[in-house]
């Protein structure tokens, strides 16, 4: 289990890594290009740069989740025995589980529709949206398996609710 | 309605008590709302998307990761160490150091939370290490990093030109003395405040020292300088500069401090993207939240209540502060605007408000929403930056948001303060 | 009582939400109270580019949205950004879409979106080239400048063509892009220039080579309109109707006192000189095949326009 995870742990540094950094290639793309060569076409630098960012995002999203370093309000956490807070912490996985899973259904709806209305960006590249859309659906499946180990992690007591607090 | 607002009200509070992550609660309670309200299963999802899918939101991870390479890079270090050749003395130096580059930042980037997102990486480290306490450091740099949409440029201001007809040049002008204003008390609470706060004077380097510093520190200041350029300058947009930084910041880590290796590159790139994509699903939730709002017609209701109760310019003023104070702690800046400015305006006009005054009044309240709980993004994101307790950071920022509301009411009553410079540039409004 | 939601992203004194509010009005006594419609104005709910999704959808049950937002789905509408129309005047472009073509292109959006297109288009007005950093006084003048364009490759190889470089930055970023010189000009209509009040971002001049005329189209949801009686259905495109012409006419006059406004504020305006304006139209329609191909326009809809075009002459 423990090497399935570090693959992919792996997977996602990476994806995050070539996603962000061909966004800011393409964002500097676009600002030299204007000055050098002027006639070059390049409308569609700005809409590439933010399907890939948006990619990053929701797997850095989901990755984030799965270190259990998302942002709370700990201000009556941190008055609790170990414990409960373990129970709370597991408790508040599965929120997120079933908030991921409404946004999966969500997100493949509108990859399904955008699909179907052939929704495509304005510039001359005209690209399906859907390549956009389809982060939100999977980023979402991502955050649910991160959020399965990590409960199960809780409950296995392999983890600690306030580890991260420590680490850091 | 009333008992959706009963609900939603007490599962907010109840759930952010018990730990839940903040995402997963406004995510969450705004999809059952939004379901209740008779909202589409595609709607929602589109609506995180749509949201996403903007200018403004792209810039933050580009100033994120720039931030990183500034602060792996050597370039923070020997920017702190120069201001500290200087006015290390003080016991107040460094948070002013600090206070100083948060200000210089605003004026390239019209976010709040782009702002504090990378002053929370660059210069909190820097006051720890200089053994500040931590609830002062995250406080200040949260509260300073409101400063993004009141020094211009700024992006609800943009907005709030859009919906009022204002130009927006003249919204620019009129922030600029209401930013300096706003530095200027946190510039004093930090000199009330630093000595106990684990500020202490050092001795002085010496003139040579002052000198050789300010040499250390001459490739590292070409960051600002060429990102100031450049967008002053004409060569790049607005949502440009933040690549640029990041590519400038990059190359003088690269090539002048050498402090950085390009293997090192990845990790800072992640790095920031991470803590970009941990606010940016907050905003989602809030988005989401805010959304319902608008279907409910809550905000609308609200506003509508003061638009239509008699009452004279200072008392409809104050009276608009109440409101964007109370829909601040769960609202974020283009909801507040969107949500309550189209009804207003006729009110301005028919007392006789100027609406760049207005504008003014309305962004410092934005500002105040961001440091409100629950929902208060910069003091999510200085969490998040800082992985310290919440708590903290909540206790550490509000010296500074009493300054801030010191400084709203003096804004409210002297119209000068955002209308002079305006119209001394481009002639008083038509 | 059947409510019904509207969504615009203009505010409450633009001619749309102005005429939409009549349009309101007239239904609701039509239908004798029955057909309650309610406006959602200043992108409260959705921003244009999203409102033909949310009420293909159901979000909510009407939008009057530009014609480029429609144009992400239904790609025969990127013709009205061809530069088969530039120079025509709002009149003669008004008849053209009041015709076959018009209803050839609602009918694509009805079949492409699932929706109701109930009736006949909204005018915004004409959008000409504004020059801030140097005065646009001849087409010549707009070799070698920077212009910003509302979307559109349309466009964007239109400028190519003259020899200048149109750029798509979001509006937002505009006012500052304005005064800090990263663009030197921009496309748009008086209203917005003055609505924006751009003059004090820079713009001096207006050159009127009319190169493009927008709408708003009208999309209803699809399963709220099958609910109405056929009868209601009738009174809704009849109100819908009655507020066409007042809607246009409104429009116009708005756009001129924008331009007597926008002329007060400094702006100065060149006409362009009518022999040279014919001869770069008629350049410019030599490279509607491969934009039209670019930009995915159905050829035959195309051929549509340029027979439509001709009666016109
Ligand atoms: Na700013
Ligand atoms: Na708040």
């Amino acid at each position: 289990m423990a090497r399935v995870l570090a693959i992919v742990d792996a997977i996602e540094f990476w994806l995050i890594a070539i996603f962000s950094s061909v966004a800011l290639l393409l964002a500097c793309l676009a600002m030299i290009g204007r000055y050098i060569v002027p006639g070059l076409l390049l409308d569609w630098t700005f809409e590439v740069t933010i399907f890939a960012t948006i990619w990053a995002t929701f797997i850095a999203g989901a990755r984030v989740a799965g270190m259990g370093e998302h942002v709370r309000v700990d201000t009556l956490l941190v008055h609790l025995p170990g414990r409960v807070r373990c129970w709370l912490a597991i408790f508040a996985c599965l929120l997120g589980i079933a908030t991921a899973a409404f946004l999966f259904w969500s997100g493949w709806t509108v990859v399904e529709e955008a699909f179907r209305w052939d929704e495509r960006t304005t510039s001359s590249l005209r690209l399906p949206l859907w390549i956009y859309y389809l982060s939100l659906p999977l980023g979402m499946a991502l955050l649910a398996f991160h959020l399965l180990v990590r409960s199960a992690q809780l409950f296995s007591g392999s983890v600690r609710d306030d580890d991260v607090a420590q680490n850091h | 309605m009333t008992t959706q607002i009963i609900l939603g009200s007490a599962a907010l509070f109840g759930l952010l008590a018990v730990g839940v992550p903040i995402y997963v609660v406004l995510a969450g309670l705004a999809i059952v709302l939004l379901i209740a309200e008779g909202g589409s299963v595609g709607g929602i999802g589109q609506d995180i998307l749509d949201h996403m899918n903007s200018a403004t939101l792209l810039a933050i991870p580009f100033f994120v990761i720039a931030a990183g390479f500034i602060q792996g890079g050597g370039i923070a270090r020997s920017l702190i160490n120069m201001a500290s050749a200087w006015i290390g003395r003080f016991p107040s130096g460094i948070p002013m150091a600090a206070l100083l580059a948060t200000g210089l930042f605003s004026a390239i980037n019209g976010s709040s939370v782009a702002t504090v997102l990378a002053m929370g990486t660059l210069v909190v480290p820097e006051m720890l290490e200089r053994g500040y306490k931590r609830p002062f450091a995250l406080g200040l740099t949260a509260a300073a990093g409101t400063l993004g949409i009141l020094i211009p440029p700024s992006m609800p201001l943009v907005v709030y030109g859009l919906v009022s007809e204002t130009s927006v040049p003249r919204l620019f002008l009129a922030g600029l003395l209401p930013g300096l204003l706003q530095m200027a008390c946190f510039a004093v609470v930090i000199m009330l405040m630093a000595r106990r706060q684990g500020g202490e004077a050092r001795a002085f380097l010496g003139w040579r020292g002052v000198a050789r510093a300010n040499v250390v520190a001459l490739p590292a200041l070409s960051v600002p300088l060429i990102v100031l350029g450049g967008i002053y300058g004409g060569f790049v947009t607005v949502t440009e500069a933040a690549a640029l930084s990041a590519a400038v910041a990059l190359a003088v880590s690269l090539f002048f401090y050498k402090s950085l290796r390009v293997t090192a590159i990845p990790n800072v790139v992640v790095q920031g993207m991470s803590r970009t994509a941990a606010i940016l699903l907050i905003i989602a939730g809030a988005d989401l939240l805010a959304d319902w709002l608008a279907r409910a017609g809550l905000a609308t209701q609200l506003a509508m209540l003061v638009t239509q109760s008699e009452l004279t310019q200072t008392q409809f003023l104050f009276m608009m502060a109440g409101v964007l104070l109370v829909l601040g702690t769960v609202l974020e800046g283009y909801s507040i605007i969107l949500l309550t400015l189209p009804l207003t305006l006729p009110i301005l006009d028919a007392l006789g408000i100027d609406r760049v005054h207005y504008a003014i009044i309305m962004v410092i309240g934005i500002e105040l929403a961001m440091l409100t709980p629950p929902v208060g993004l910069n003091l999510f994101v200085m969490a998040e930056v800082s992985k310290a307790p919440f708590s903290e950071v909540e206790r550490g920022m509000i010296p500074f948001f009493i300054a801030m509301l010191l400084m709203w009411v003096l804004v409210i009553f002297v119209p000068e303060i955002s209308t002079w410079l305006p119209d001394l540039v481009l002639g008083a409004a038509r | 009582e059947t409510k019904f939601r509207i969504s615009v992203d203009t505010g409450p004194n633009h001619v749309r939400n102005i005429t939409l509010r009549t349009f309101i009005e007239r239904l609701k006594e039509a239908s004798g109270g029955e057909l309650v419609g309610e406006l959602f104005e200043s992108g409260q709910l959705y921003a244009a580019r999203d409102e033909p999704k949310a009420v293909a959808r159901g979000d909510i049950e009407m939008t009057v949205t530009t014609n480029s937002s429609v144009a992400a789905f239904s790609a025969d509408l990127n013709l009205l950004d061809l530069p088969l129309f530039s120079g025509r005047s709002p009149d003669q472009v008004n008849a053209l879409l009041d015709g076959p073509l018009g209803q050839q292109l609602s009918k694509g959006v009805e079949d492409k979106l699932g929706v109701v297109v109930p009736g006949r288009w909204f005018l915004l007005g004409f959008a000409s080239t504004f020059g801030a950093s140097k005065d646009i006084k001849s087409f010549a003048d707009l070799k070698g400048l920077r212009i910003r364009v509302p979307g559109g490759a349309g466009f964007i190889a239109r400028y190519r063509a003259l020899g200048a470089e149109g750029v798509s930055i979001p509006f937002a970023d505009v006012p500052l892009a304005l005064t800090q010189g990263t663009i030197d000009a921009l496309l748009t209509t008086n209203e917005t220039l003055r609505s924006g009040k751009l003059h004090e971002a820079g713009v001096k001049s207006a050159f009127v080579d009319q190169v493009s005329v927008l709408y708003y189209i009208p999309l209803v949801n699809k399963a709220f309109w099958d609910k109405l009686t056929e009868e209601q259905q009738k009174q809704f495109r009849d109100a819908w109707e009655s507020v066409i012409l007042e809607e246009r006419a409104e429009a116009m006059r708005r756009q001129d006192a924008a331009a007597q406004e926008n002329a007060e504020n400094g702006v100065v305006i060149y006409e362009p000189d009518p022999e040279e304006l014919a001869k770069v139209n008629a350049e410019l329609l030599a490279l509607v095949p491969e934009i039209a191909a670019q930009l995915d326009v159905d050829p035959a809809t195309v051929k549509l326009a340029q027979d439509e075009i001709a009666k016109l002459n």
